[in-house]
């Protein structure tokens, strides 16, 4: 510990007076990633991707489905990553604004004719402005009481489904006809079209989760989450950290439920826990993928779809068994991984690096 | 003209009075000592001049501005970084990025143009060379890519103090910086203080009980008890003074 300060030999280079003798190293701008866990993730980065490419060729439309749901789970859930994950505000609402993205899409469909792409962009500024009407009260409150607040949220959403949406019989259920979401593409099937979709707009939402993350709004929102005062006294506002990282969750929520509604061809309000149940959904996959890790919502929600797929039909004739056994197979993550999937396999490459880089450095070593 | 003068300001909790009618001025330029035993509003007065505590009654005047008209997070642009009494760092963040926070309120990126990316690689290139330097300087080089948690307390002193460098303030505020270190880093602090006075062209407001150095670095010392200035003056003239001794010693009158 005592030898990054060895005493006099190492004044302050600021007095101007430190010997020539003493050489200032000046390290690069940006943290020395060891080779071998450059090129692992490289390639773990190239598989995942012609996997992700891949797949629905490969699959039956029944799989990328799933697939599919795995990726809108995956937005709503970085979403909420960047709210409670990077700045600290624990939400159970975020099935309110998926349902509000869900149900814009799916009126504009039915009831005014729109093609499904183009209401992506408005659930997404609808759904924004409404995190921040959300986020300016949810400043006065925090921690477990925030989470109530938001939870109070995706309950009262089914209610005001029910007094507003009009679907079929004055029932609050949205059956856009499949012929809306054809795939635009020759020689795609249109399951395989709306997994291209989803895909492709959640590698543009990962990519603007990652500039913001990384920059100084992102530094902004973890400094918050740490330490409010000191984030304040370099100049943070934290009123407008906090509302504008609710806007921008609110509306990764959004997005997602218009594409829930590509996927599975349905806005349903007629379920009063149905959004409480995504709004849990995306915390699962949020803290099973490893919450503030930037790609780990993605890998937990992944995780979470075949979880849950697998466990339904595992006891036959006792389905009833399947959320417990689901449940347990959460807590054994949780359990084995607190860091959650991406946080441990970050772990891990950390280590190989360092016991590499220690390697390289040994001869120098007095 | 001085570049900040406190006027009259009282701060209570409840029945405690923090800061009784504390008025003094500290000159551009100078490294200005606020001393006093424990309890004694020191730090309270720091609160006050962050925005952090809204105070009952007075005024301060930094740099032509009227400091209390300003939101807390206005402080910084203003001119005015500080360091915490018991290290408040960004323990997530590496070195590096605690510093870059250091200098949030530079920054002109927000959201929208960070998710775009519009004009924020090279702001963030530019202050990340920056922040490095600042780094080296202060002899911390080698642990910029390093996360926060778990660096020796001394080392987090010296982060912090990087951190608040990087505000580019006027005046720069030190909360009990030796608290904690070693007697020969307290001998190189007294000389870090100093040379970053000069190199930044600062102006120093000091809390500190260690008094050797207080006494050698400053140019002006207050000195409070019970939230109320009771001496003030250049060291050799605090230094004698009896209420000071009496404040210090707790020996009745
Ligand atoms: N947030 C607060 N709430 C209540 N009392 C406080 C608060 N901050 C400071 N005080 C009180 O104000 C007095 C001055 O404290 P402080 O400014 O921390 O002293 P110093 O820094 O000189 O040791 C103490 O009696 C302390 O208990
Ligand atoms: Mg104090």
């Amino acid at each position: 510990m005592a030898s990054d300060r060895s005493g006099a030999a190492v004044e302050p280079a600021v007095a101007g007076e430190a010997p020539a003798t003493v050489a200032r190293v000046r390290p690069s701008p940006w943290p020395e990633v060891p080779r071998p866990v450059r090129v692992a993730r490289i390639v773990i980065g190239v598989v995942l991707a012609v996997a992700a490419l891949y797949a629905p060729l490969y699959f039956e439309p029944d799989v990328n489905r799933l697939l599919s749901q795995a990726i809108y789970i995956a937005i709503a859930a970085m979403g909420l990553n960047l709210l409670t994950g990077f700045n600290g505000q624990v939400s159970i609402g975020h099935g309110a604004f998926f349902g509000v993205g869900a149900f814009t899409s799916a009126i504009l469909i039915v009831d005014h004719g729109w093609t499904f792409e183009a209401t992506i962009p408005v659930s997404a500024a609808l759904t924004g402005v409404l995190g921040l009407l959300v986020g300016i009260p949810a400043l006065r409150v925090r921690g477990l009481y925030l989470a109530l607040v938001t939870l109070g949220l995706a309950v009262l959403f089914p209610r005001i489904t029910q007094k507003y949406v009009d679907g079929t019989g004055g029932v609050p259920l949205l059956r856009p006809s499949r012929r809306e979401f054809a795939s635009l593409i020759e020689g795609l099937d249109d399951d395989q079209w709306a997994y291209y979709l989803c895909l492709a707009i959640m590698a543009l939402l990962f990519v603007l989760a990652w500039n913001l993350v990384r920059g100084r709004v992102g530094r902004a929102m973890i400094a918050v989450r740490d330490q409010e005062l000191a984030a304040t006294t370099v100049g943070v506002n934290l009123a407008a950290t906090k509302v504008g990282t609710f806007a921008v969750s609110a509306a990764y929520a959004g997005v997602a439920g218009s594409l829930s509604v590509m996927v599975d061809k349905l806005a349903d309000g007629t379920n009063p826990i149905l959004y409480f149940q995504r709004s849990i959904e995306f915390l699962v996959a949020m803290v099973i993928g490893g919450t503030a890790t930037i790609l780990g919502p993605a890998v937990g929600a992944l995780v979470l779809v075949l979880l849950r797929h697998n466990t339904q039909d595992l006891i036959e004739g006792k389905e009833i068994l399947a959320p417990a056994l689901f449940g347990a197979a959460l807590i054994v993550i949780v359990f084995v991984l607190p860091e959650g999937l991406v946080g441990g396999v970050r772990r891990l490459l950390l280590r190989l690096g360092q016991r590499t880089s220690a390697r390289g450095r040994a001869p120098t070593a007095p | 003209m001085s570049l900040l003068s406190v006027n009259n300001i009282g701060v209570r909790f409840g029945g405690v009075v923090a800061l009784d009618d504390l008025s003094f001025t500290v000159e551009p330029g100078r490294i200005c000592a606020l001393i006093g035993p424990n309890g004694a509003g020191k730090t309270t007065l720091f609160n006050v001049l962050s925005r952090l505590y809204q105070p009952q009654t007075g005024t301060v005047r930094f740099n032509g501005h009227d400091l209390l008209a300003q939101p807390a997070h206005r402080i910084a642009r203003l001119g005015i970084a500080r360091t915490f009494q018991n290290v408040a760092l960004f323990p997530a963040l590496t070195v590096l990025e605690n510093v870059m926070t250091g200098a949030h309120a530079h920054g002109r990126v927000g959201f929208a143009r960070s998710m775009l990316r519009l004009g924020a690689a090279r702001e963030e290139r530019r202050l990340r060379e920056r922040c490095l330097d600042l780094l080296v300087e202060l002899d911390l080089a080698e642990l910029a890519h390093r996360p926060v948690a778990g660096l020796p307390f001394g080392t987090m002193k010296r982060i912090e103090l990087a951190r608040a460098l990087a505000a580019e303030p006027r005046l720069l505020m030190l909360d009990e910086p030796a608290n904690g270190l070693t007697h020969s880093e307290v001998d190189e602090l007294g000389e870090t203080i100093r040379a970053v006075r000069d190199r930044f062209d600062l102006t120093i407001l000091l809390v500190e009980h260690h008094m050797a150095m207080v006494m050698t670095i400053s140019d002006h010392i207050v000195v409070l008890d019970f939230g109320r200035k009771i001496a003030e003056g250049a060291p050799d003239e605090v230094r004698n003074d009896p209420l000071v001794i009496e404040a210090y010693l707790g020996a009745p009158a």
